[in-house]
């Protein structure tokens, strides 16, 4: 899967967690969930149980504990796919 | 140091299902999960303890200045003392511990059937005077607003709030950051303070 990929699908993912769905149009690799998008702190646990579903993976602790942005998500999948 | 978090039911209810696989498992560890289990209400403890863990997040985040992190394992509660029958009454107050990386925090919570807010303070920050509010409007201009003529009542109307490059807010006078604290939160209907001074 590429990067690409990836970041696209995380954009689907997080959609209907955010209530203000203008903040989507600046979707980009360095958006913050909670910052930018304005989730809920309590749905970015959502996401990342989305995540584990999508792509196949778990996430742990210390995983989730850095996993903010678009970016932080992604390097986690991607370490993840490549076990 | 201190720190404050709200949570609306409603809202929480509409955006949160906690019953969801693994929900409980990223964010309560064992012992909590032990106590949702055998409440009578497990959504007002599901939320109590999740406002006792946002509420300390902040007031850690205060305490040693650094960037966000999405950890909420990482908050322990201790103990947890409920006084005030919520049948009864319609409202509680709760006193807990919650532990993390060897600092203490003692939080208070407040329950209604529309909401639940708590404080919470850093142990070696007990002393001095607080104010916390919650409020009908979720917008941080409003709350900024309110928190501000409570200081401007207590003290002096020449302060600014601004958040910081960590975003923590903050009290300058002019370009000078004041002793006083302020933590803010919104959710739903509600936004809350707690302020010292």
């Amino acid at each position: 899967m590429t990067r690409e990929e990836i970041i696209t699908k995380l954009k689907a993912i997080a959609t209907p967690y955010v209530l203000n769905k203008s903040l989507l149009d600046a979707y980009n690799e360095n958006t913050d969930f909670i910052k930018d998008l304005e989730i809920n702190s309590a749905n970015l646990v959502d996401i990342i149980l989305d995540v584990e579903d999508e792509f196949g993976i778990e996430v742990n602790d210390q995983a989730m504990d850095g996993m903010l942005t678009v970016n932080d998500a992604v390097a986690v999948i991607q370490k993840e796919l490549s076990k | 140091m201190i720190g404050n978090d709200i949570v609306d039911f409603v809202q929480a209810h509409k955006d949160s299902n906690w019953r969801r696989r693994g929900w409980l498992d990223k964010i309560f560890v064992p012992e909590e999960q032990k106590w949702i289990e055998n409440t009578d209400n497990p959504d007002h403890m599901v939320w109590l303890l999740w406002s006792m863990k946002e509420a300390v997040y902040k007031a850690h985040q205060r305490t040693l200045q650094y960037a966000p992190r999405y950890n909420p394992k990482s908050f322990v509660c201790s103990s947890l003392a409920t006084t005030n029958s919520f049948l009864k009454t319609g409202q509680s107050q709760s006193k807990g511990r919650i532990y993390t990386a060897g600092y203490c925090y003692e939080t208070t919570s407040v329950m209604t059937t529309d909401f639940v807010h708590t404080t919470a303070c850093l142990t070696t920050f007990l002393i001095g005077k607080k104010v916390a509010k919650v409020i009908e409007n979720p917008k941080t201009t409003a709350i900024f607003t309110n928190a501000k003529s409570h200081l401007a009542n207590e003290m002096s109307n020449k302060y600014e709030f601004r958040k910081d490059t960590l975003g923590i807010p903050q009290i300058f006078e002019g370009t000078n950051k004041t002793p006083f604290l302020i933590s803010l939160s919104h959710h739903g209907r509600f936004g809350s303070y707690f302020l010292t001074l």
